[in-house]
């Protein structure tokens, strides 16, 4: 019986996962998702790269750099403690704010379709709506779990959910980009959703929310117009929905299959932004609706692992910042594809894994990366196992003697 | 404690089901995301495609770039290329909305051009995946005006435009045919249309369409530039003399070809070339120019293809034949250079001379008089044209001489004109080691191995300017689209090929040809015209068939015009004369027309 006893921790399974506690399915996915990217964006890319650089892989090759990067920066954070984004939520949070207040500054980068989204450090140009993004993860989460216990109290509610609102209303009014707002709204908002006892104050919070960009909307003439065009996309193919209504005839004219690798000739001009924003339209042309779908599998796949290690961990800071990177995944490829597809109007998102933009995928794979350290942290207890076997034991009628 | 334990489970149960809830949501999401994708082929995918396509059909049009000029050294206009229109008709665009276009479309073209609207909408009908269509060629500006009006100011008619293209236009037909040659499919395909195509091509422009980061669609042009003007040699006037008098002889004499060289001897610019093998660059395929029409009816096809290379060609630059005659005064300046003679030696002719007597390839060489010419100094050999004088002197000059004389004079060799299919002979012509004392006897006076026209001209020129052989060429410059001059071509000095007093002795020969000799028809009143006749015996071919030639110059001092005209197989036999009188003709007129002040004859 002793000897049965002891032979239960020796029959552990030996895998890689339990040595790092790495969750190398996520990575797999991961991986398979950028080299997808990767070989999509030189496809997508190189007839535009060939105009403005004279050479084809001008994107591709700064991508995979920023790739490389990436990859090494979600390692790392996959090995730092999660403790480490508890005392830095604040700190990161505020930066993140700094950042985007900094675009108002000379440091404002290049104004692009009447915004800057930029900030110009002379060396390298970043995006902070992503540093944002990443910083909301931690300083929503932090928030929540510390107060989880008063979240039914409405004030307590509201000053969480302002931390989202802030950046929220950063990213709408400094950079104009109502696309990100909704997305790091959805974010706040899932995160909230998760733990909020009180169902009413969510409801509250999500009509008040329509309300708001049904006026933006209203009050901004840009926006306006752009929904106009997605309502009536044949009167507007020529300017406003020009982009939409050409990538909608790269996706008929890839059909079902596609019309293979690099051969889109929508690509060659007539797609704008083919390596960004409608770099699904290209993928559609050229490896069909089937290329779509599967991409869009991959995705489904990456949130089912996600959900996996949500519930693996106890932590609810792990928790809640693990449905916040989730969200961010989904509502950006749900918002960039419905665009793309026309089935919402143009705000301009990127991506996540196949868009150009050196940023995006860093701070994406920065956040894969704490996904991955909540998942290492999950193990449960040593000593909460020994008393999980010892009561399934007894359940088995074991007899143990003492 | 057991309060606070049960509160954390109730909040981790929500926690679980909460976001279990929002997984399944944004399964929901990518499933509407597959099924919009799936909604997009299904229903509209044949109309995006096809939208697509036609797009990027229409987004880039190819600027056709105008062929270069051909003008004459006085900048009169030999070809040029003129804009012109073809209809073309586009199927597939009409049929992407075909009750916006149809209709109005096929009224305009009726309307304009006169094509029947059933005929059209039955080609829209049995070819809708076509996208070209030409329905007329050549159209002028004046033709399509009121098209381009009617389109630019209705956007229903679509599916329909004018390709520019460029149409070859040589301004005076025959005229420098064999010289020019014609285009073909847009390329040079004979003459300087073809030596020079690189130059007189252009290259194609470019516009195309693409939208910048703005989303606003901007066109780009990459303007045709258009291809260089080539600045010939030519003189009109001097061509066109030399052509009439050319077609007059060849009437007279029913001559197989009857051709003309003019060339400067001071630079070696050809000034005029032509045969009377003519054609119509405009319609190169016609071989009426040249032929009658119960000739052209009796060929064959084999026939015909022979006839048209016949007429394309060059006939000055690419067919050779035995000089005959004119070919003695080579001779005697070779025996002279070398100092083999005195210009004080005398002759005796008695009309014929043995070679290898006794031996079974016994052969007699003959004089023109069979009589013989008697006794006469060194000028009258040439004078009276004594073929057993001339062979005589060869003799002396021995083979190594006269062979390398042959080539310095460029006999045998390139003369590297700037026309195409240039014959060298090389291969007719005796070397050191395969000639006899019979082949050196008859070369000497011109007989036995074969030049070009051009060659013969080039190397005459020498022999009277003093010694200087200048390469011939018939392109002065090249000027590009807008009139700067490119590039310009001087006279090249090949080579020295006799001294001047040597050149003087044989221009004083020359002249007592015409004014003592066998030259007589060939003087131009007011001019001291000196020149050599040729007869030659054509031994290649069955029958008594002749070559006849005359070769001249003028002004007697300081010669600014070298002349070469030459009749193939005059049906009237051996008379030299007609040779002689046809370039009297057209010295007459061209010197006057020169303006070149006649000679002291006092």
């Amino acid at each position: 019986m002793k000897n049965k006893n002891n032979s239960q921790p020796a029959k552990k399974k030996k895998n890689l996962n339990a040595v790092s506690g790495i969750d190398w399915m996520l990575v797999l996915i991961v991986v398979v998702l950028l080299i997808f990217g990767l070989i999509m964006l030189y496809s997508a890319s190189s007839y535009n790269s060939q105009i403005k650089f004279g050479t084809s892989a001008w994107y591709v090759k700064k991508q995979i750099f920023s790739t490389l990067i990436g990859l090494v920066g979600m390692f790392v954070i996959a090995f730092v403690p999660v403790n480490f984004w508890r005392k830095a939520a604040i700190s990161l949070y505020i930066l993140g704010v700094i950042s985007v207040l900094l675009i108002l500054t000379p440091l404002g980068g290049e104004e692009i379709n009447g915004a800057k989204r930029w900030l110009d450090l002379k060396v390298i140009s970043v995006q902070p709506a992503e540093i944002l993004k990443i910083a909301l993860v931690a300083a929503m989460a932090f928030f929540i779990a510390k107060f989880i216990k008063y979240l039914d109290d409405w004030r307590i509610y509201v000053i969480g959910f302002s931390i989202c609102l802030i950046a929220c209303a950063l990213t709408l009014f400094v950079t104009d980009d109502l696309g990100t707002a909704i997305i790091i709204f959805a974010m706040g908002f899932v995160m909230m959703l998760v733990a909020a006892p009180r169902v009413l104050y969510l409801i509250i919070t999500i009509v008040v929310a329509l309300a708001a960009v049904v006026g933006v909307i209203l009050i901004k003439p840009n926006k306006l117009v752009r929904v106009k065009a997605w309502m009536h996309l044949d009167q507007y193919s020529d300017d406003i929905g020009y982009q939409i209504t050409q990538a909608l005839y790269a996706i008929g004219s890839g059909g079902i299959f596609g019309k293979g690798l690099g051969k889109s000739t929508q690509k060659m001009g007539f797609v704008p932004e083919s390596e960004n924003d409608m770099i699904f339209s290209i993928i559609c042309e050229e490896l069909g609706i089937i290329g779509g779908i599967i991409l869009i599998l991959l995705i489904v796949l990456l949130i089912w692992r996600m959900k996996k290690i949500y519930d693996k961990t106890d932590d609810i800071f792990g928790k809640v910042m693990v449905a916040g990177v989730a969200t961010h995944i989904a509502m950006q490829t749900f918002v960039n594809i419905g665009v793309v597809s026309n089935l919402l109007p143009n705000t301009g998102v990127p991506l996540p894994f196949m868009s150009y933009g050196g940023t995006a995928i860093l701070f994406l794979l920065a956040e894969i990366g704490i996904v991955l350290a909540v998942g290492r942290v999950k193990q449960k207890d040593p000593v909460d196992k020994r008393k999980e076997y010892y009561r399934r034991d007894k359940e088995r009628g074991v007899i143990y003697f003492q | 404690m057991r309060n606070n334990k049960k509160s954390n489970s109730r909040e981790k149960k929500r926690l679980g089901n909460r976001f279990g809830i929002v997984t399944v949501i944004f399964f929901v999401l990518m499933g509407i995301l597959a099924v919009r994708l799936i909604w997009i082929v299904a229903f509209d995918g044949n109309k995006y495609a096809k939208a697509a396509l036609a797009q990027s059909e229409t987004s880039s049009v190819t600027l056709t770039s105008k062929r270069g000029d051909i003008i004459d050294r006085n900048n009169v206009q030999l070809a040029t290329s003129t804009k012109v229109y073809n209809l073309i008709l586009d199927p597939r665009v009409i049929l992407t909305n075909e009750e916006r276009y149809l209709e109005p479309t096929v009224t305009a073209v009726e309307q304009c051009f006169g094509i029947p609207t059933d005929e059209l909408r039955t080609k829209i009908a049995e070819n809708p995946n076509s996208s070209y269509i030409t329905l007329t060629k050549g159209l002028t500006y004046a033709e399509v005006e009121g098209f381009l009006d009617m389109k630019s100011k209705n956007t229903k008619i679509n599916g329909i435009w004018l390709e520019e293209n460029f149409k070859r236009n040589y301004t005076y037909g025959t005229l420098a045919s064999s010289v020019i040659g014609f285009t073909e499919g847009g390329r040079g395909a004979y003459g300087l249309e073809y030596m020079y195509n690189d130059q007189l091509t252009g290259s194609d422009g470019m516009e195309y369409s693409f939208v910048n980061s703005s989303n606003v669609l901007e066109t780009v042009r990459k303007d045709a530039e258009d291809g260089n003007t080539i600045k010939t040699t030519l003189d009109y006037n001097i061509q066109a003399i030399v052509e009439q008098e050319i077609a007059a002889t060849q009437a007279e004499t029913k001559a197989l070809t009857v051709a003309c060289v003019i060339q400067d001897p001071n630079t070696g610019e050809i000034l005029a070339m032509a045969d009377s093998k003519n054609f119509d660059p405009n319609d190169p395929r016609n071989l009426s120019y040249s032929y009658t029409p119960e000739q052209i009816a009796a060929m064959s096809d084999q026939d015909t293809t022979n006839a048209l290379s016949e007429i394309w060609k060059n006939f000055c630059v690419t067919s050779s034949y035995e000089p005959g005659s004119t070919f003695k005064p080579f001779t005697l300046a070779m025996a002279l250079e070398e100092n083999k003679i005195s210009k004080t030696d005398e002759y005796d002719c008695g009309g014929s001379q043995v070679f290898f007597e006794g031996s079974p390839w016994e052969r007699t060489i003959w004089c023109y008089e069979r009589g013989g010419h008697g006794h006469m100094d060194v000028k009258g050999t040439i004078t009276n044209s004594c073929n057993i004088s001339l062979a005589a002197m060869a003799g002396k000059v021995g083979v190594d001489s006269f062979c390398k004389y042959q080539h310095k004079f460029g006999f045998g060799e390139y003369t590297d004109i700037d026309l195409p299919n240039e014959m060298s002979c090389e291969t007719l012509l005796y070397n050191p080691s395969n000639m006899t004392e019979l082949d050196l006897a008859t070369n000497g006076f011109g007989q036995n191995f074969n030049l070009t026209m051009v060659q013969m001209t080039t190397a005459f020129s020498s022999l009277i300017n003093g010694g200087y052989l200048y390469r011939p060429y018939t392109v002065r410059g090249i000027y590009n689209a807008s009139g700067e001059l490119l590039k310009s071509f001087d006279r090249v000095l090949v080579a020295q090929t006799i001294s001047p007093s040597t050149s003087d002795f044989v221009k004083e020969c020359l002249r007592s040809v015409v004014t003592d000799g066998t030259g007589k028809p060939a003087a131009v009143e007011g001019y001291k015209i000196a020149g050599k006749t040729g007869t030659a015996q054509k031994y290649d071919k069955e029958g008594d068939l002749y070559v006849i030639s005359f070769i001249g110059f003028a002004p007697y001092d300081n010669p600014e015009v070298v002349c070469y005209v030459a009749i193939d197989e005059p049906e009237t036999g051996d008379a030299s004369r007609y040779a002689s009188e046809l370039f009297s003709r057209i010295m007459t007129n061209v010197l006057s027309y020169m303006n070149i002040a006649p000679d002291d004859l006092g």
